[in-house]
């Protein structure tokens, strides 16, 4: 009986005090330690870690998965009651009825152009200002710094609709005054087209730009002075010292601020509905009620359910080239965040 | 020959100079499309516009009127601000508590790791703009859609979970309160958690593994070991979590206040006069910053710098 004891104390490991059994112990007794032991802790621990992750990325993926589950069902399955998530009837129908009627290949090739676009256009321009913050001393570089943070705090909607009234009439040289601020004045409209989002891009300061200031500020400054002092004495310029040795090493955080950048101004609707109306995207289309017109344009009933599963369809196509992007971008989003060394 | 001395403050200018290159698009910026839309949203407070005929039209000085009219003109205002304040107290605390455990889950290795870190980060990609405003609040639409069965009985099986902890004679009121609203709002704290997580896991991988080795050998407990270690540790990326998190409840598209404000300026009548928003607006505004720089004073105190 002692022995089996023993055995039991070495396999629990021996550092373990709690796991310590006294040895005139009977056997039944001693079986009960198991419950205080290391290794019965960890098992409960990684039951309930596992239930508690499940249930979460659950939680994540169920309004993906209904939508994608429902968007290849037909219509009979929706009246079906024992259909819940994997339909009877499978077909592409709807998939194919939204390609052709919302002419998805245009609004896919709009959205991704300006996303692309206007994505790298902040990617570079907040790489500038980033560096230039986090590796040169000058006169009110905190207060720019603090600007960033502000600009995150203001709300948008607020900034939006002011802008509206400064750019419907651009006039650079009357900014700032009070009385002409509205259409009288002969000026460029803005509101046409993406140039209010190229000149927002391109100056750091379209949707939370402060964010990527912010993480690429904190990255450049972790970065060890020797780097850049070996090449200013081989004679690179700042300039030069930027482009070819601090940012080759910060492409993973860089391609993280791409991804950001592209998907907040694909999904995006509510700028461009101030900024650029008329535009063809992705984004304005899935919050018009597309279902509904593709109902009343092919003649279908109007009782709601294939207008829902033509929603489904089109969030699907909305959603897809975001997941794929991120499941490619995926890996350097993680590492990059990681290693920016990111300290308050 | 020159002196030491002007040739350092030459070189300190000539960096200094460069700085200013580097952030220049920025400083133009700030200047045109952030100070200057913020200057007219003053102007447009203490002016109304009317039409003055012929399509054009013309503004009037109203002086403190939209922002009397905020406080006393209507009840939303003040109803809807009480609501986001309501939503701050509940959302901040438990998404920061929430992605500060998924971290150190997240943190530690069991398989199936990757897939776990790759689908919780993924809100950061599905909770933005439209694709937020779609997949954002299933249990709304289960609700109203006729595809969702699951969805409605999830809805439901909630429903009554709430209803149970609310009758629940173990917690006070207010601790009630707390939890049933914080797990009505899960999906929403899950959402907006994305960000957070990172920024936590990033911090925990910082950790060198020696300083609790050395722990151990002193003899601490695990809880011991969080309160000593990791949570000063991690204590720098609560502050930024805390302030990312609050201007995404208090800013993002989701705040009740700025929804009510802004909703207004397709509606008819004489209460979508912009004066009237911006009035709001700035009211908002100023007490967001305010909140957001007193939380972010109170907790930099609290935090724990290494160096």
């Amino acid at each position: 009986m002692a022995k089996k004891t023993v055995k039991l104390t070495n396999q629990i490991g021996a550092g373990e005090v709690d796991n310590y059994v006294p040895k005139n112990q009977s056997k039944f007794l001693s079986f009960l330690y198991y419950f205080r032991s290391k290794k019965f802790t960890s098992l409960i621990w990684s039951i309930f870690r596992m239930v508690l992750l499940l249930g979460i990325c659950f939680l994540i993926l169920y309004p993906i998965i209904i939508r994608l589950a429902s968007s290849f069902k037909s219509p009979e399955d929706v009246y079906d009651p024992t259909v819940i998530l994997i339909p009877r009837n499978f077909t592409f129908e709807i998939y194919q009825t939204m390609w052709k009627y919302v002419d998805i290949p245009k609004l896919y090739w709009n959205s991704f152009s300006s996303s692309a676009m206007l994505g790298v256009t902040q990617m570079v321009s907040c790489m500038f200002v980033a560096y230039g913050l986090a590796r040169f001393k000058f006169k009110g570089n905190g207060l720019i710094f603090l600007l960033c943070i502000v600009t995150l705090m203001i709300p948008v909607q607020m900034l939006t609709t002011a802008m509206y009234f400064r750019y419907k009439a651009f006039n650079p040289l009357v900014m700032f005054s009070f009385g002409e601020i509205l259409y009288s004045v002969p000026n460029i409209d803005l509101t046409k087209g993406w140039t209010a989002f190229a000149l927002l891009s391109a100056t750091a300061t379209a949707y939370r730009n402060g964010l990527f200031i912010f993480l690429l500020r904190q990255y450049f400054k972790n970065q060890p002075k020797e780097l850049e002092e070996a090449a200013y004495i081989d004679g690179a310029g700042p300039f030069r010292t930027f482009l070819q040795v601090m940012l080759p090493s910060a492409l993973p955080l860089l391609v993280t601020v791409f991804l950001f950048a592209f998907v907040w101004q694909y999904n995006d609707y509510y700028y461009i509905n101030i900024l650029n109306s008329t535009a063809q995207v992705m984004a304005t289309k899935v919050l018009s009620s597309a279902g509904s017109y593709v109902t009343t344009v092919l003649k279908q009933p109007e009782n709601g359910v294939l207008r829902d599963l033509y929603d489904a369809a089109l969030i699907i196509y909305h959603v897809a080239p975001l997941i794929v992007l991120y499941v490619i971008c995926q890996r350097f989003f993680v590492q990059s965040i990681e290693r920016s060394g990111m300290v308050g | 020959m020159r002196k030491p001395k002007t040739y350092k403050l030459s070189l300190m200018t000539k960096r200094s100079l460069w700085g200013w290159l580097f952030v220049a698009p920025f400083v133009i910026g700030v200047i045109f499309f952030v100070i200057s839309p913020l200057f007219t949203s003053i102007v447009l407070s203490f002016n109304k516009q009317i039409d003055i005929g012929g399509g054009r039209i013309g503004i009037v000085g109203i002086g403190w009127e939209a922002y009397k009219y905020a406080f006393t003109g209507q009840a939303y205002f003040l109803q809807n601000l009480a609501s986001s304040g309501n939503n701050l107290l509940i959302r901040v605390p438990s998404v920061l508590i929430f992605s500060f455990l998924m971290a150190n889950i997240l943190n530690q290795s069991f398989r199936g790791r990757t897939v776990a870190r790759a689908i919780l980060f993924m809100p950061v990609i599905t909770s933005s703009g439209v694709a937020a405003n779609m997949l954002g609040s299933w249990l709304l639409y289960a609700t109203k859609s006729s595809v969702d069965s699951l969805g409605s009985q999830a809805f439901n099986m909630a429903g009554s979970i709430q209803q149970t902890i609310l009758n629940m004679p173990v917690f006070g009121s207010g601790v009630g309160q707390f939890v049933t609203s914080a797990f009505g709002q899960l999906n929403g704290i899950v959402m907006s958690s994305g960000v957070p997580i990172l920024i936590f896991l990033a911090g925990l991988q910082t950790i060198s593994p020696s300083i609790f080795e050395s722990s151990k050998v002193e003899g601490a407990t695990p809880w011991e070991n969080f309160w000593k270690i990791t949570f000063p540790i991690i204590s720098p990326m609560i502050l930024v979590n805390a302030i990312f998190t609050m201007i995404d409840v208090l800013c993002g598209m989701g705040s009740p206040v700025l929804n009510f404000i802004f909703g207004q300026r397709t509606a008819t009548g004489a209460a979508s006069n912009p004066a009237y928003l911006m009035a709001m607006g700035w009211i908002y505004f100023l007490l967001v910053a305010i909140v957001i720089g007193a939380v972010s004073f109170v907790i930099s105190k609290l935090v724990y710098y290494e160096n």
